[in-house]
């Protein structure tokens, strides 16, 4: 079997395997970046498996573009995120946003 | 047939896609301080033109579930970049407002899109682009709203996890049933088509912001831009409930299959779930947006549960509960625009206070939409719920009937808080008077009023719209 066939028959459950690992790192870690990355390779996965199937082979780049768009606007959010909370941790991010509410409210 | 309307019949759909997406891209990469508001007003109100044209002409570019679609999400697109210019040069600076109403428009050019296209990877695409520009939308606002930096980054990540079942969804489906078009692999819901199929149908939950998955859909809307924040948190959401209708169509085609059966109880469990967590949030919102993004969650749910009920008017129900949500949402977020605080980002509650003496008109049509919520008689939202109870139960879901019953209870705690804030209490002077510009939220304000008043008097436009878009995506004769 060639490279080819075998890169044929894998891609599907490599593709599969890469999103459940990409979106499980994105729910369950507390680190935005990797969470981040997590989504972003399983967006990546998505878009590889939808080019390697003709005729979608244009779609498969819309999505990688769109996957890295995404993942650099992901990337920007996160330095204004560590400007204005201090790091990258998802629940003090979560406290921060109840204290803003609440100031918010108490301010108006 | 004049040739100008003959080609908007054929071609109608790619207007909508490619001109509003092409003037957006155009002002985001060159945004220009002064016309970007102009622009931007004017392609809205031009692509509302067209969606007219394209409805009222028939044709082959769109079915009656477009139509239906294009008619809700036009006016909103329209009356919310009429109302944007009068909102974001306080919220961003000039060059980055034409900036955000480009990324509006494009916004709105993947709805369309989605709405329109009968492929699913163009489904799947165009709702992940309207996920990831609304999430750079609300970006913008991160320089005066450090929440909006937060809020955006939640919508990236599920930008990219949604987009990545859809997609992985609709590679599945063309790997199974050898083709992209709905209407070729109608009835090729088994095995791998059929596993793709429901993944894409999760995707469109997320996107919609269907609960349990909707804490984003609030973020952003209590975050983004008062400008654009129809576009994100209306357009987009119900464009994605579109998308989810026309697969729920799909599934349907083979009642008896498992799929069928799965759309079915996923449904009745994601509107319940909807229904209740939308209600019991919304009042206990403590920002305007966010109110409003939670009680659309609890009329998408509403409209899933008739959905899932089944049939002609069980789809009816739904789609006629998604537009009468579409047009409260619509005044209660152009509202909370025109009575936000002069200085901050967020619209809080306190923010609503007095706010009949100062504009009357504005308060009159955030009070018919606060009505609309509980389903009042006499509002578009009444038929609506009238008709999901209905469908539920004709299917013998007495919990689901009793459930919406309950939801509209819980509203008239909602629609109480709004209306007692608007006019019996006196606005605070740390708010400060409401901004100016209240004739450009005129558009939007009217256009929800009339629907949601005009439509609750007598509804027989669009029930036979709704019926018309039912019996298409069910195969109904």
């Amino acid at each position: 079997m060639s490279g080819a066939d075998l890169l044929a028959r894998a891609h599907l459950p490599l593709a599969a395997l890469v999103i459940v690992a990409g979106i499980g790192v994105a729910a369950a870690s507390r680190d935005l970046l990797k969470r981040l990355l997590g989504a972003g390779a399983a967006m990546l996965a998505s878009g590889a498996h939808l080019a390697a199937i003709a005729p979608a082979a244009e779609a498969g780049l819309a999505a990688g573009l769109l996957a890295l768009a995404a993942i650099g606007l992901g990337l920007v959010a996160l330095v204004r995120i560590r400007e204005a909370f201090g790091d990258v941790d998802g629940r003090r991010i979560l406290a921060g946003l109840e204290d803003d509410a609440v100031s918010a409210d108490r301010d108006a | 047939m004049t040739d100008p309307a003959a080609f908007i019949a054929v071609h109608g759909a790619d207007i909508l896609t490619i001109a509003p997406f092409a003037v957006g891209a155009a002002l985001t990469v060159a945004p220009h301080r002064r016309l970007g508001a102009l622009v931007a007003a004017a392609t809205g109100v031009v692509m509302l033109g067209v969606a007219a044209g394209v409805a009222a002409l028939g044709g082959p570019a769109v079915d009656p579930l477009s139509t239906g679609a294009l008619l809700v999400l036009a006016p909103v697109g329209a009356a919310g970049f009429v109302a944007a210019g009068a909102v974001l040069a306080r919220e961003v600076d000039r060059r980055t407002q034409a900036v955000a109403l480009g990324l509006g428009l494009m916004v709105l050019a993947a709805a369309f899109s989605a709405v329109t296209t009968d492929d699913v990877v163009t489904l799947a695409l165009s709702l992940t682009a309207t996920a990831v520009l609304g999430a750079g939308l609300t970006a913008l606002a991160a320089g005066r709203n450090r929440a909006a930096s937060a809020a955006a980054f939640t919508a990236v990540l599920v930008a990219l996890c949604a987009g990545a079942l859809g997609l992985f969804g609709a590679g599945l489906i063309v790997g199974g049933a050898g083709a992209s078009d709905l209407l070729a692999i109608a009835g090729a819901g088994a095995g791998g088509a059929g596993v793709g199929i429901a993944l894409l149908a999760l995707a469109c939950a997320a996107y919609a912001g269907l609960a349990p998955m909707h804490g984003w859909a609030a973020d952003v809307a209590a975050s983004t831009p008062h400008g654009t924040a129809p576009i994100v948190m209306i357009v987009a959401r119900v464009a994605a409930f579109v998308g989810l209708t026309r697969l729920w169509g799909l599934s349907q085609l083979e009642p008896a299959s498992a799929l069928a059966e799965a759309f079915v109880v996923g449904g009745a469990a994601l509107g319940a779930v909807g229904v209740a967590a939308g209600s019991i949030q919304a009042i206990g919102a403590r920002d305007a947006r966010r109110l409003a993004a939670h009680a659309l969650t609890a009329q998408f749910g509403c409209a899933l549960i008739g959905l899932a009920a089944g049939g002609v008017d069980g789809a009816m129900a739904a789609l006629f509960v998604v537009a009468a949500g579409a047009a409260t949402a619509l005044a209660l977020v152009v509202g909370a625009a025109a009575a936000r605080p002069q200085l901050g980002a967020a619209a809080p509650m306190s923010a609503l206070d007095g706010l009949a003496a100062q504009r009357p008109f504005v308060a009159a049509a955030m009070g018919v939409a606060a009505f609309g919520l509980t389903g009042a008689p006499l509002t578009a939202a009444f038929l609506g719920k009238w008709l999901s109870v209905e469908a539920a139960l004709g299917r013998g879901w007495y919990w689901a009937a009793a459930l919406i019953v309950a939801a509209s209870f819980a509203a008239v705690f909602v629609a109480g808080q709004i209306i007692e804030r608007l006019y019996f209490r006196e606005r605070s002077a740390q708010i400060g008077p409401a901004p100016a510009g209240a004739l450009a939220f005129a558009p939007a304000l009217a256009a929800s009023m009339a629907v949601t008043l005009a439509f609750g008097w007598n509804g027989a436009a669009p029930l036979e719209a709704a019926r018309l878009a039912a019996r298409a995506i069910t195969g109904a004769p």
